[in-house]
């Protein structure tokens, strides 16, 4: 199964969701399994956790996978606190 | 109008120029002309009959002066006269501006005839003025429905928080002492406390809807509503976060999920059962409740979660809250925190004295930041 990834910025929340969802959701469509990029981000909101859910939710769908690569401490710790612990894969 | 159609445009400085040199041109002529004939006299003269008949016709050379003086009189006027009829419209273009301005946008404009600057002025103008009638009406027509909107939000806040359910003191039949307060971001929320005695145990539950405003609101009521019909038939805290979540995840196509915490409180033996869904862990008597959080509602429908128990002493808090607390912000960024939070706790308090305190302490941190987060808070004791 071919991966493509999508960089994310240093945030990912109300302002920039749909961009990225529209990024992420273009590379399910082409067949391929995303790599989200998350190096440079800082700081996730709850609309941006959506985002993360939606990819999901839809590579499923598709029978692709998303995978998260290089979240940072404070990111996790975001995503652990609400539960998202063990939920996503990462690579 | 033919030259309109050829779409032959003009401009405003030849027509000046040839009007000018028209005139010049005719009048010069013509004073030349007639100058002439007396130069010619005086010059025959001269040789006619000498210096004697030259100074006779000294006349005929004031005469002469007379002619081309007035010459320049009427070449000057014509000018002027020609300039101010091609410049005229001018004024008129003014008063009409000066009448848009006090917010008449009919006001007449002059009729061009020419092909030239002037009238695509006009044109100019015109489409202006029509510009500006559109947008304004275009304005009035979002004013009057963003008032409606405003209007509709109110009465849709009024009902949410008449939805929350009341505090309860202490009676002598009900030993329970709870107190809730939500306050949302913009004019409707996101977050829900809810509560209520079934069979003499006091099933209660908290959340936040990821998002804010209106649509966070809707899924808050729905919510809402799945608890209270929910725990009215469901004992297991367990179950009845299962069950939730399962409604909740079913056709959830815009991932909208909900942290949860729900609690079953017996208040004849102080035996809390309680089950965490990705929400903030409560605090009792100052300390974080061991709540490890599952998945929020309604991200997978087949989620699983686990229940946890302990024993809350009598007279002993059980104080929830959602994020917007511990995350509220002053306008440098700084955040409230837990450590603020449990500061600000104090265990003689009543609840609802206890609520006032930390809401005041809230504002006291965030000064003048604008709210960035629903605020919501739910505490909770019990005496024998």
């Amino acid at each position: 199964m071919d991966t493509e990834t999508y960089v994310l910025g240093e945030e990912l929340d109300s302002f920039n969701h749909q961009e990225v969802q529209e990024g992420i959701k273009a590379i399910l469509e082409k067949g391929n399994s995303a790599v989200l990029d998350m190096t440079a981000c800082k700081y996730v909101s709850s609309t941006g956790l959506r985002v993360l859910l939606f990819a999901k939710k839809m590579a499923a769908t598709k029978g692709l996978k998303i995978y998260l690569k290089g979240v940072n401490a404070e990111v996790q710790d975001i995503m652990s606190v609400t539960g998202f612990d063990g939920f996503f894969d990462y690579v | 109008m033919t030259r309109r159609l050829l779409h032959i445009r003009e401009s405003l400085a030849s027509r000046i120029t040839l009007r000018v040199v028209l005139y010049v041109v005719v009048v010069i002529g013509i004073s030349a002309y007639v100058g002439n004939y007396y130069v010619l006299k005086i010059v025959k003269a001269i040789q006619e009959g000498g210096i004697l008949y030259a100074i006779g016709m000294r006349r005929m050379a004031i005469a002469l002066t007379a002619v081309f003086l007035l010459t320049m009189v009427v070449l000057t006027y014509l000018l002027r006269r020609t300039i101010h009829r091609l410049i005229a419209p001018l004024t008129t273009f003014t008063q009409a501006a000066d009448e848009v301005a006090r917010g008449n946008l009919q006001a007449k404009l002059p009729e061009i005839h020419s092909n030239d600057e002037m009238y695509y002025l006009r044109q100019s103008f015109s489409t202006m003025q029509q510009s500006l009638a559109q947008q304004m009406e275009e304005l009035k027509q979002v004013n009057e429905a963003k008032g409606r909107m405003e209007g509709e939000l109110k009465v849709a806040r009024d009902m949410q928080l008449s939805m929350l359910p009341k505090a309860y003191s202490p009676t002598a039949d009900s030993r329970l002492d709870i107190y809730g307060s939500l306050t949302p971001a913009r004019e409707v929320g996101g977050d829900l406390y809810d509560f209520f005695v079934r069979d003499g145990k006091l099933f209660f539950c908290i959340g936040d809807v990821s998002g804010k405003g209106v649509p966070a609101a809707l899924v808050m009521a729905q919510t809402m509503c799945q608890f209270r019909i929910v725990a009215s038939y469901i004992d297991d805290v367990n179950m009845i976060t299962t069950y939730i979540n399962k409604i909740m995840s079913d056709g959830n196509d815009t991932m909208v999920f909900v942290t949860f915490f729900v609690g079953v409180l017996d208040p004849s033996t102080g035996h809390l059962e309680y089950c965490n869904a990705g929400h903030n862990k409560p605090l009792v008597n100052g300390q974080f409740l061991d709540a490890k959080p599952g998945l929020p509602l309604g991200v997978e429908e087949n989620a699983t979660y686990e229940a946890g128990e302990c024993e809350i002493p009598v007279g002993t808090m059980l104080f929830l809250y959602t994020d917007g607390l511990t995350e509220a912000m002053t306008e440098k960024h700084d955040m409230f925190g837990s450590q603020r939070l449990i500061g600000n706790l104090q265990s003689d308090l009543d609840c609802k004295a206890q609520i006032e305190r930390m809401t005041q302490a809230v504002h006291d941190f965030v000064g003048d930041a604008p709210q960035s987060d629903d605020l919501t808070m739910l505490a909770i004791k019990y005496y024998i």
